[in-house]
C-alpha cells in the first residue's frame, strides 16, 4: 500500500525509518520476483528433462534419475532457503528494530506487504517440488509385465540338474526356491530372475495404483464435510438480521440439508476405507499368492490401526 | 520371548536378520554370509521376506525397534562378527572417529545429506571419501540414535539441538562445497 507509506512520510514522523523500511520493502519485493524468475526457468527446464531421464533410464532402482531428482530439489530448496535467510537478515532485523518506535503501524504493514509475498515465493516452491516428485510416479502395469514376461521366458526351459527332465515352473517365485524333479526326485535350486524378485514390492504398489480411486474417494471426505460445515455456518450467521419469515423458514430447511448431508458423508467414510483396503488386499493376493496369509494379518493391523486412531 | 512375532522364521532369529542386512550392506555377498551363519541362501531369501511381513503385521513397532537395535549392533553377533569387508586403514580410523566422536558423526551426515541434494549418492559419496560403507554407517547411526532416544526421555532437549545445529552448520558447509564443484546454485546471481 505505497499511498499509506507516503502519508506517513509526508507528516514527517521518523522520516528515517521511513525512507529504510520503504526501500527494504522495495528491494525485498524486487528480490523474491527474482528469486521466481529463476524457479520458474529452471523449474521448467528441468522437469520435461527429469521425465525424458525416467522414461529412458534402463536400470531397474532408477539411480540416475533419483540423482537428479534429488538434485533439482535441492536446487528449488536452495532458492527458498536463500528467501528464508535474506527474510530473516533484512525484513525481521528490520521490524523488530523499528517496532517499538512511533510507527507500529507502519511496521506491521511493512511486515505483513514482505511475509505476503515471502509467502507466494513459498508456495510456488511448494508447487514445483509436488510437480518434481510426480515425474516420478511410475506405471507399475508395466513393471508386472515384465515380471510376466521373464516368467513366460522360463517356465518351460528349466530341467532336472540330475536326470535333465523338464521341470515346469508354475508359478511365479520370487524368491529362491527347492523344486522336486518328478521323475528322479532330485531336489533343484530353482534362482528366480531378477524381474521376479521384485515380485512382492511390485505387486503391492500395483494392488495400490489399481485401487487409488477408492481411496481417493475416502481420503475426499474431510474436504466435503468442511465445505458442509462451512455451508451451514454461513447460513447460520445470515439468519442474524433476517427478519422475513419465509427467508428464515428456508434457510432453517437448507442448514438441516447440509448438517444432515454432513452426518451422511462422516458415517459413509470408515466404509470407504474399509472397501478400499479389502479390495487393495485382494488385489495384492491375486499378484502375489503365495504370501496371501501374511499380507491378512497386515490388512487385520491396518484396518485396526484406522479404528484405533483414525476415527 | 513374549511377543510370538520375534520368534525365529526357519531357524533365522531377528538378530540374524539384522546382521545379514548390516553386513550386505557393508558389501559382503549374501552367500558368504549365508555359510558363515550355516544356512543356506533359499532359506535366508524366504525368511527375509517373512521378516518384512512380521514388520507389516506388527501395530506396536516392537519388531522394528528391535530390528535397528539389532543392526547398530551387528558387530557383536556371536557368528557373523569376523565377518569384515575390506576397508582402508583411513576408513577403519574414520568409521572408529565416527563412533566415539558425536561432533564427527554429525558432521558426516551432514555431508551426506547434503550430497544427496546435489545429485551425488550421498552413501557413495562417504564411502569414496571416508572409505565408510553403507551398513558400518547404520550401523554407528542406530547407536547415536539410542543416545539421542535416551536424552529425549530424560529431557535433555539442550543436548540434542546442540548436535542438531552442528549437523545443520556442517551439512550447510558442504553444501557450499558441492555447489561450488557444480558451478554454484541457479540463483546465486540474485542478490538481494
Amino acid at each position: 500500500m505505497p499511498g499509506f507509506f507516503e502519508k506517513t512520510a509526508k507528516d514527517g514522523q521518523n522520516s528515517e525509518a521511513i525512507k529504510e523500511i520503504q526501500e527494504t520493502r522495495d528491494r525485498f519485493i524486487v528480490f523474491i520476483g527474482k528469486l521466481e524468475d529463476k524457479l520458474k526457468e529452471f523449474g521448467e527446464a528441468s522437469i520435461p528433462e527429469l521425465q525424458s531421464l525416467l522414461d529412458t533410464d534402463t536400470d531397474e532402482f532408477k539411480r540416475s534419475y533419483h540423482r537428479m531428482r534429488a538434485a533439482v530439489l535441492g536446487q528449488i530448496e536452495s532458492i527458498r532457503k536463500k528467501a528464508v535467510d535474506v527474510k530473516e537478515e533484512k525484513i525481521d532485523t528490520l521490524w523488530y528494530s523499528y517496532n517499538d518506535q512511533k510507527i507500529p503501524k507502519m511496521c506491521y504493514q511493512f511486515r505483513d506487504e514482505c511475509y505476503e509475498r515471502h509467502h507466494q515465493l513459498d508456495a510456488l516452491c511448494s508447487a514445483y517440488r509436488e510437480r518434481v516428485e510426480d515425474t516420478g510416479v511410475e506405471d507399475f502395469e508395466v513393471k508386472y509385465q515384465r515380471i510376466l514376461d521373464e516368467h513366460d521366458a522360463i517356465k518351460g526351459k528349466f530341467r532336472c540338474t540330475q536326470c535333465g527332465s523338464p521341470i515346469t515352473i508354475d508359478r511365479i517365485y520370487f524368491t529362491t526356491t527347492y523344486i522336486t524333479c518328478v521323475a528322479c526326485q532330485t531336489r533343484n535350486t530353482f534362482e528366480p530372475g531378477s524381474q521376479a524378485r521384485l515380485l512382492e514390492h511390485v505387486a503391492r504398489s500395483l494392488a495400490e495404483q489399481r485401487t487409488k480411486q477408492l481411496l481417493k474417494e475416502h481420503d475426499a471426505i474431510p474436504e466435503k464435510v468442511h465445505d458442509l460445515y462451512l455451508q451451514a455456518h454461513r447460513l447460520e450467521l445470515s439468519l442474524i438480521h433476517e427478519k422475513d419469515k419465509g427467508v428464515l423458514a428456508q434457510k432453517r430447511k437448507q442448514i438441516d440439508e447440509r448438517r444432515s448431508q454432513k452426518e451422511v458423508l462422516e458415517k459413509k467414510r470408515p466404509d470407504l476405507y474399509y472397501t478400499y483396503l479389502r479390495a487393495m488386499f485382494d488385489e495384492w493376493n491375486s499378484l502375489n499368492p503365495a504370501l496371501a496369509e501374511e499380507h491378512e494379518k497386515f490388512y487385520t493391523r491396518l484396518l485396526t490401526d484406522y479404528k484405533q486412531y483414525k476415527l | 520371548m513374549s511377543n510370538p512375532l520375534l520368534e525365529p522364521i526357519h531357524g533365522v532369529s531377528l538378530y540374524d536378520y539384522a546382521a545379514i542386512s548390516a553386513k550386505m550392506a557393508s558389501g559382503i555377498d549374501v552367500k558368504e554370509i549365508c555359510k558363515k551363519l550355516g544356512i543356506e541362501p533359499a532359506v535366508f531369501e524366504e525368511a527375509s521376506a517373512l521378516w518384512v511381513t512380521r514388520m507389516q503385521e506388527d501395530g506396536t513397532w516392537e519388531v522394528t525397534t528391535q530390528f535397528g537395535q539389532y543392526f547398530g549392533d551387528a558387530e557383536n553377533h556371536p557368528k557373523l562378527k569376523d565377518l569384515q569387508p575390506e576397508v582402508s586403514d583411513e576408513g577403519k580410523d574414520n568409521l572408529q572417529k565416527m563412533t566415539t566422536d558425536r561432533y564427527f558423526y554429525e558432521e558426516l551426515n551432514g555431508a551426506r545429506q547434503a550430497a544427496y541434494e546435489y545429485g551425488y549418492d550421498g552413501a557413495q559419496w562417504i564411502q569414496d571419501n571416508f572409505g565408510i560403507s553403507l551398513g558400518d554407517f547404520q550401523g554407528v547411526a542406530m547407536k547415536w540414535m539410542q543416545v539421542q532416544n535416551q536424552e529425549m526421555s530424560g529431557g535433555n532437549y539442550e543436548n540434542i539441538q546442540h548436535y542438531v545445529d552442528h549437523q545443520q552448520k556442517k551439512q550447510q558447509e558442504y553444501a557450499a562445497k558441492f555447489a561450488a564443484e557444480q558451478g554454484g546454485n541457479v540463483a546465486d546471481d540474485v542478490e538481494f
